[in-house]
Parts: structure tokens; C-alpha cells; sequence
């Protein structure tokens, strides 16, 4: 651990964040909301649970906002995640295929990726659209939910442009 | 039925060949497969209505990113992580020794029971691994215990972590069937604590065969012990807390992960273990990997919506009733099959590959799918230091450079082998499992 402790703040983004210049700080922006969220919704269960058995009284719509904040956490993870190529794949036949082999299919992987997430991302935002002009709003705390669909939207977006950018930039540079 | 096969061997060839993330080669499959049901062939690719296809695919992603009962992947990865960080393993393990020590194989019995221990707060069999790595492999070595046992014990005590509850895989087992994540986690605990003492055993045969592979470590006194178990009062706080207030109804398990990961973040703050920085390093690292368990939970989703629309599960059943055979001859033909997927799949992948297949099956069978899940869970486990591919067993010779993965695999044979005797208590004792759910639930 002391030797974390050491790090100075150049030192400790060049290791945390390997992304070059905009793309580092979109990643830290990214993850910082995630993780500040990740904190909020702990705090909120525990704030729920010791209002509802000490005070009788819970927070109001703990649920909604549980909800609402899982989804703001994982969807402004997601473009980081995706265009580090952190989703789990097998590359049991690494050794054999090559690196040239396998570079090449990476690339084809993200590819696919970034479309799939545009396309996927396109019919997110029309239902988002199609909810707020219904007008509906979530139960309790009547926040409208097509925002939050949007914001889905949105993100997968981001995802495809940073997959096809910094994403394929990433595979191309990769050492083996 | 044709389109399904297709699917599923496309499936396998992206996965393996084109080697594209689990979650996109299943929620692509998924998609187009869905598609071809709705009436997409070759003619009609450009002039197709996809609208239909693609609302069920976009419904799946808002859907499960809101999911409220899977707000306990996060909070409980979360916990894990800022108990792994706390620093705790060293006094788990410690405190394991002391009573265990002194046998002969006693330092590889108390990482056994020590992964056991973190494997109550920590949901992961990688992460329990990692960290075990590091606290038991100093002694054994100091005591000179061959490589082999030494490794195997923390490969094998490691893969606990998805057993014995808190559990991520029991989660999403239990949203992928709909099973009661609170009967699940109560129907681990046993068959956990039962791996707990197989694993001894097979420590215990393995110093046996080879006196010279484990000697006995420093013998304590009990006023030192009772010392030792101080140490880790606090994992025995919070393990009471979260799975106490599940197993009683006082918590959902949301509300006892959050309860759980705020204890783990006092806890790692009290020792000193915690600062701004480390915080949010502790923070994002859940985040990512929760994000990269949603995207494949979600890819699962999508794949399994394509199969039971196809109308795999009716058919399984036809074909199963059609063959006239016993229903645990189909339970042992479904358990040969996972083993073998398991030497070239992760964990998590095989699991939600496979469960959205069987469990109608399984199911109609008259079979509890609370006990099917913790023996998927064990057959999972098994996978995890199974050659070729035993993830467990990479993780560690990653985390212990110096150390084959071969030397690893041998080692683990003994453990292996407790494995396949515990999964044929699981399956031949339905008791092991559901003793604890009926006493609590039903």
C-alpha cells in the first residue's frame, strides 16, 4: 500500500486514466460520477433502513431513486468500460491465432460494438421521446421517466464514438 | 428449432473464434436471432419492419439498468472490495491459524477456512483468491510447504467466494429464474461450510500421502487464540449483520448490501486503510466491474428472450420426455455437460448461457430451482480450477509470478476431486441445501 501512498497526481492519473489527452478527462468526468453515484446509493440504503427502524420514517421514494441512480451509475460507466475492452471475453486461442490474427479481430469486435450501440441507442432515445410525450412520470416521486431513458440513449452513444475512436486507436497501439 | 441451433454454434464461433465480448456475441445473437422469428430472411434485409426486434432489445437494456433487485451486485462487489482493502484477510487468517496450525497441513486447512471466512463478506471466488494469495502464501512458505499445496489450498478455498453468501452469481441466478435471492443465499450456507471441511480433508490426505508437502506449524495456547479471534471481530460483525438481517426478513438484500458495503467502509476507514483517493479507487473499480456484469447480464437477457421465443425449453422438455429416462439421469447429463463447458468457459459466461436453457427443464422436472441453483453454483466452482481454462487458478499465478499454472492444476487435483464429491452429495441430498430455506421460509 505506501507505495500508492507515493504516487504523485501525474503518476497516479498516467496509471488510473492511460487515455490520451480529452479522452483521459472524459474518463475521470465519467468515472467520477459513477463512483460519486455508487456512494450516494450506500449512504441512501443506509440513511432508509436506520430512518425506517429508528425513526419510524424512511426516506421517501428510496426505491425510485435506488433505480434511478443503478442506471445513471452503470450507463456513465459504460463507455469507459466498453472502449478499454474490460467486457469479459474467451481468448483461449490467442497463442494460436496470432497477434496480427487477433488484432484484426478485435477490431472487427469493435466494430460491431460501436454499431450495435448506435443502433441500440437510436430506439432508446425514440421510446424515451415516446414517454415524455405520454407524460409518464415514476410512481411515487412523479420524476419523469423518459430523461433518464434519454440519458441511456445518450451514453450508449458515447460509447459507440469512443469505441470507434479511442477504442480502435487502443487496439491498434496494444502490445502483445 | 434449426434457427436456434444455428444461434447457439454462431454463438460459440464469435465467442471463441472471433473471441467478441460474451455480452455482444450474445445480445447480436440474440437480436438477429429474434429477428429471423419475426419473419427476416435474406429477401426481405432491407425492406424488414426491425422496429419489433429492437424495442425488445432496448426495453431489456432501460429495464435491466433499473432493475432494483440487482442494486445488490454493486453494493455487494462494493463491500467486498472495501474489506479487501481493510486488510482484514491478514487477521482472518491469522486467526485460523492459531487454532489450525499446529496439525500437520494445519497453515493450507487455515487458508481453506480463512477463504471460507472472506468468502462470507466477499461475493467474488477471483477477488477471494487474490487476496488469500497474499497473506497465506508467506507462512506456508516460511513453514515449507510444497508449492503445489500451498497454491492449490488458496485456488480451491478461493472459489468458495460464490457459494457461501453474500453472492453475485446467486444474484443473477436468481433474477435469470426468478428464484427468491434470500432462499438462495440461506440454501449456500451449508453446502459451503460442507466444502469447508471436504477441502480440510483433502489437505488432510494429501499430508498424509506426503508428510514432507505440509509440515505442522506453531502450536498456541488458547488465551493466544482467543487473542487472534479479537482480530477479526469486526468481519464476524458485519458477516451477522448482512446475513442475519436477510436470513430474519429485516433487510431486503439491497438494503443488507448497503448496510453491508457502509460497515466495510467504516471498517476499512477505523483501520486507517482509507483515504480520499483510495476511496474513489475502491469506488470506480466496483463500478467497472459491476458495468461489465450488467452489460453481460443484459446480453444474457436478450439471447434468452430469442430461445424461449424459438421455444427451446418446451422442446428440451418434449426431447427429455421422448428419451423415457429417470429425471436425475437428465440432472447427471446436464452436470457432465456444464463440466465440460467449463473447461473452456469463465464462470459467469457458462452460468448465463446455460441456465435460461436448462432451468424450464429443470423446473417441469419437478426439480427446486433453489437447489439447482447452488448446484450450478458447486459445478461452477468446479470450473474455476478445471484445466485448461480454471480462471481461479490463472488469477493466482498472475497475482504469484513466480508460480506455474501447472504446478497450480496438479496441486489442485485432491481439491477437485472433494469438489465432485461434495456436487454428488448436493445432488443425492436435497436436504444439504434446502434444509436451512425451510426452516427459514417455508
Amino acid at each position: 500500500m505506501s507505495n500508492e501512498t507515493t504516487l504523485s497526481r501525474a503518476e497516479w492519473l498516467d496509471q488510473h486514466y492511460p487515455e490520451p489527452g480529452l479522452f483521459r478527462w472524459i474518463a475521470f468526468g465519467f468515472e467520477v460520477i459513477a463512483a460519486c453515484g455508487l456512494f450516494f446509493l450506500m449512504m441512501l440504503t443506509v440513511a432508509d433502513v436506520f430512518g425506517r427502524y429508528l425513526f419510524n420514517n424512511g426516506v421517501d421514494g428510496a426505491f425510485e431513486i435506488t433505480q434511478l441512480g443503478l442506471a445513471i451509475i452503470i450507463f456513465a460507466e459504460m463507455p469507459v468500460v466498453t472502449w478499454r475492452g474490460g467486457h469479459i471475453l474467451v481468448d483461449l486461442l490467442d497463442s494460436t491465432l496470432g497477434h496480427k490474427i487477433v488484432r484484426i479481430l478485435a477490431m472487427f469486435s469493435a466494430l460491431a460494438i460501436s454499431t450495435s450501440f448506435y443502433v441500440i441507442g437510436v430506439r432508446i432515445w425514440q421510446l424515451g421521446e415516446r414517454k415524455l410525450r405520454r407524460g409518464e412520470v415514476t410512481e411515487y416521486l412523479e420524476l419523469p421517466v423518459g430523461y433518464l431513458i434519454e440519458y441511456i440513449a445518450v451514453m450508449s452513444w458515447f460509447t459507440a464514438l469512443g469505441m470507434i475512436t479511442y477504442g480502435i486507436y487502443r487496439i491498434y497501439k496494444e502490445k502483445h | 428449432m434449426t434457427a436456434v441451433i444455428i444461434g447457439f454454434a454462431l454463438l460459440i464461433f464469435l465467442i471463441l473464434v472471433i473471441r467478441m465480448p460474451i455480452a455482444f456475441a450474445m445480445a447480436i445473437i440474440g437480436f438477429f436471432g429474434f429477428a429471423i422469428l419475426q419473419g427476416l430472411t435474406l429477401d426481405n434485409l432491407f425492406d424488414f419492419r426491425w422496429k419489433a426486434s429492437l424495442t425488445l432489445a432496448s426495453n431489456r437494456v432501460i429495464e435491466t439498468a433499473q432493475e432494483y433487485s440487482l442494486s445488490v451486485v454493486p453494493l455487494f462487489i462494493l463491500m467486498g472490495n472495501f474489506v479487501t482493502r481493510s486488510g482484514l484477510s491478514q487477521e482472518l487468517y491469522n486467526a485460523a491459524y492459531t487454532f489450525l496450525g499446529h496439525r500437520r497441513g494445519g497453515l493450507a486447512m487455515s487458508t481453506v477456512v480463512a477463504c471460507g471466512g472472506f468468502s462470507a463478506i466477499c461475493g467474488s471466488s477471483l477477488a477471494t483468491s487474490a487476496t488469500m494469495a497474499k497473506v497465506a502464501l508467506p507462512p506456508m512458505r516460511k513453514f515449507g510447504y510444497a508449492d503445489s499445496l500451498a497454491t492449490a489450498s488458496i485456488a480451491a478455498g478461493g472459489t468458495l467466494g460464490i457459494l457461501i453468501p453474500p453472492s453475485v452469481i446467486l444474484v443473477i441466478y436468481g433474477l435469470l429464474t426468478e428464484t427468491s435471492i434470500r432462499e438462495l443465499f440461506a440454501a449456500g450456507f451449508i453446502p459451503g461450510l460442507l466444502g469447508v471441511i471436504l477441502y480440510m480433508l483433502a489437505v488432510r490426505w494429501v499430508v498424509m500421502r506426503n508428510p514432507k508437502s505440509g509440515p505442522a506449524g506453531e502450536k498456541f495456547t488458547w488465551a493466544e487464540r482467543m487473542q487472534a479471534l479479537k482480530g477479526i471481530w469486526g468481519v464476524l460483525l458485519l458477516f451477522t449483520i448482512v446475513m442475519g438481517g436477510i436470513y430474519l426478513g429485516v433487510f431486503t438484500p439491497t438494503e443488507a448490501a448497503g448496510i453491508g458495503a457502509a460497515g466495510a467502509f467504516l471498517i476499512a476507514l477505523l483501520r486507517g486503510q482509507l483515504n480520499l483517493v483510495k476511496t474513489y479507487e475502491v469506488l470506480s473499480d466496483t463500478v467497472r466491474t459491476s458495468t461489465m456484469l450488467f452489460a453481460v447480464i443484459i446480453g444474457a437477457l436478450i439471447f434468452s428472450d430469442f430461445i424461449n421465443r424459438a421455444g427451446l425449453p418446451v422442446w428440451l422438455l418434449e426431447f427429455v420426455q421422448s428419451l423415457d429416462v429417470s429425471p436425475m439421469t437428465v440432472i447427471i447429463v446436464i452436470l457432465c455437460i456444464y463440466i465440460l463447458l467449463g473447461m473452456v468457459f469463465e464462470s459467469l459466461s457458462m452460468l448465463l448461457l446455460t441456465v435460461p436453457v436448462f432451468y424450464p427443464l429443470v423446473d417441469s422436472l419437478g426439480f427446486d430451482l433453489v437447489w439447482y441453483g447452488i448446484v450450478v453454483v458447486v459445478v461452477t466452482e468446479i470450473s474455476l480450477i478445471t484445466p485448461p481454462v480454471g480462471m481461479n487458478v490463472f488469477v493466482l499465478s498472475a497475482v504469484l509470478k513466480d508460480i506455474k499454472t501447472g504446478t497450480i492444476f496438479k496441486g489442485v487435483t485432491p481439491f477437485w476431486c472433494a469438489d465432485i464429491v461434495r456436487l454428488a452429495l448436493i445432488v443425492a441430498f436435497v436436504p444439504i441445501t434446502l434444509f436451512l430455506p425451510d426452516l427459514l421460509y417455508r
